[in-house]
């Protein structure tokens, strides 16, 4: 999908005119975002805005996070003990320590 | 004040134009007495007087059709008469912030030109790579027919691979140059989040001031209105015609430019003076 995100009043906007205009090619609106269609009219609003407001717009292209395949395997056993872990309040880097858990400054500084 | 319509002219702090005639629209008298001169339908108006203020824009035109927002007029005929609140600090302090900001280049066009020459670049990358692919098949045939003529092949091999590592070069410095567009365009917009976390935050305050400086004109503004001739009290003060919520905003304010009275609740123009305390030009509604 295509995230637009806007950085000034008219940028906003025009995504909101754009937004109430089509809604057929919106996913999900924000305050001054929006998450558009992966079609070539949402790719089109997207261009156009970008040429009209320069740098007040920001577009990305998303696609659907597959944990499996994006992360290894120790990440996600790591995210799903800390998920259910008893107290809280322990952040990660604590509950880590001295257990086979990746350590945070690590995973910080790990690329996916 | 002078005020002069075509050839006739006028003088003093009340001026009547209602006898002129009731083809002349206020709206016009009121941008000259803006802008000192104004012409419309052939007739040339000109008012010499004292320089209007923000609180004219709002109420300087008092007619039964006019558009009023009264709660922001009333806040403007509060400032008029010099009053402050407790946010003018802060407020004055956010706007300076805000003017200070600077955005840099917002337009994109370094990114968008960074992306034009990488796509171009890879273009030619794949362009010579079948270019090599193809010399290097035509080096194998020759070899397998006769070692001896392999020379021109071997030549054609040799440039394409010289002119794909050049185009190779070309495409890592245009994706490098994407990359700096890329972290250019990332710190303008944080920029240009902060000018819209300002405009939020100057959004604010004014409207704290102006809640402020409302509710301190409150009563003046009703006791005004409560005054207005041929009004039946409106149940709702800030729900009152325009032309009398104008007239009750201006009486609230400082005015010192006239105000274009054309509402038909005054009988003449010195009437609508004393009872503005400020110059008034009387037209017919």
């Amino acid at each position: 999908m295509l995230l637009v995100i806007t950085y000034s009043q008219p940028a906003r906007q025009a995504l909101r005119n754009l937004c109430n205009a089509h809604e057929e090619t919106v996913v999900r609106r924000f305050g001054r975002a929006a998450l558009l269609d992966p079609t070539e009219f949402a790719a089109f609003q997207a261009v156009r805005l970008r040429e009209q407001y320069g740098r007040a717009v920001q577009v990305e292209r998303t696609r659907p996070f597959d944990e499996v395949q994006a992360v290894r395997d120790s990440v996600r056993e790591a995210a799903g003990a800390y998920a259910d872990r008893d107290s809280p309040g322990t952040p990660y880097a604590k509950f880590a320590a001295g257990t086979d858990h990746p350590d945070q400054a690590d995973l910080k500084e790990t690329e996916l | 004040m002078i005020v002069r319509v075509g050839d006739r002219a006028f003088e003093g702090g009340a001026v009547d134009l209602a006898a002129v005639g009731s083809s002349l629209d206020p709206r016009a008298v009121a941008t000259a007495v803006r802008e000192g001169r104004a012409r419309r339908d052939g007739t040339v108006v000109t008012v010499e007087a004292r320089e209007t203020g923000a609180l004219h824009e709002r109420v300087g035109c008092v007619t039964p059709t006019a558009t009023l927002q009264p709660r922001t007029a009333l806040a403007v005929a509060a400032r008029s008469r010099g009053w402050t609140t407790p946010v003018d600090d802060d407020l004055a302090r956010a706007r300076e912030r805000l003017d200070d900001v600077d955005l840099g280049d917002t337009a994109d066009a370094t990114g968008v030109e960074a992306r034009r020459t990488l796509a171009r670049a890879e273009d030619e990358v794949a362009r010579l790579r079948e270019r090599v692919a193809e010399a290097r098949g035509r080096v194998q045939a020759r070899r397998d027919q006769d070692a001896n003529t392999a020379d021109d092949a071997d030549a054609a091999l040799t440039d394409a691979v010289r002119a794909l590592s050049e185009v190779e070069t070309a495409a890592a410095a245009a994706r490098e140059e994407r990359r700096a567009a890329r972290a250019e365009a990332r710190a303008v917009r944080d920029r240009l989040a902060d000018r819209l976390a300002l405009e939020d935050e100057v959004a604010n305050l004014e409207r704290r001031a102006r809640a402020h400086l409302v509710d301190r004109a409150r009563d003046a503004y009703e006791s005004a209105l409560s005054s207005v001739p041929e009004l039946d009290g409106p149940a709702d003060p800030f729900d009152a015609p325009p032309d009398a919520a104008a007239l009750a905003v201006a009486r609230v304010g400082d005015l010192a430019a006239p105000v274009v009275v054309a509402c038909g609740r005054f009988d003449t123009a010195c009437a609508a003076t004393r009872w503005l305390d400020a110059p008034a030009i009387r037209l017919d509604p």
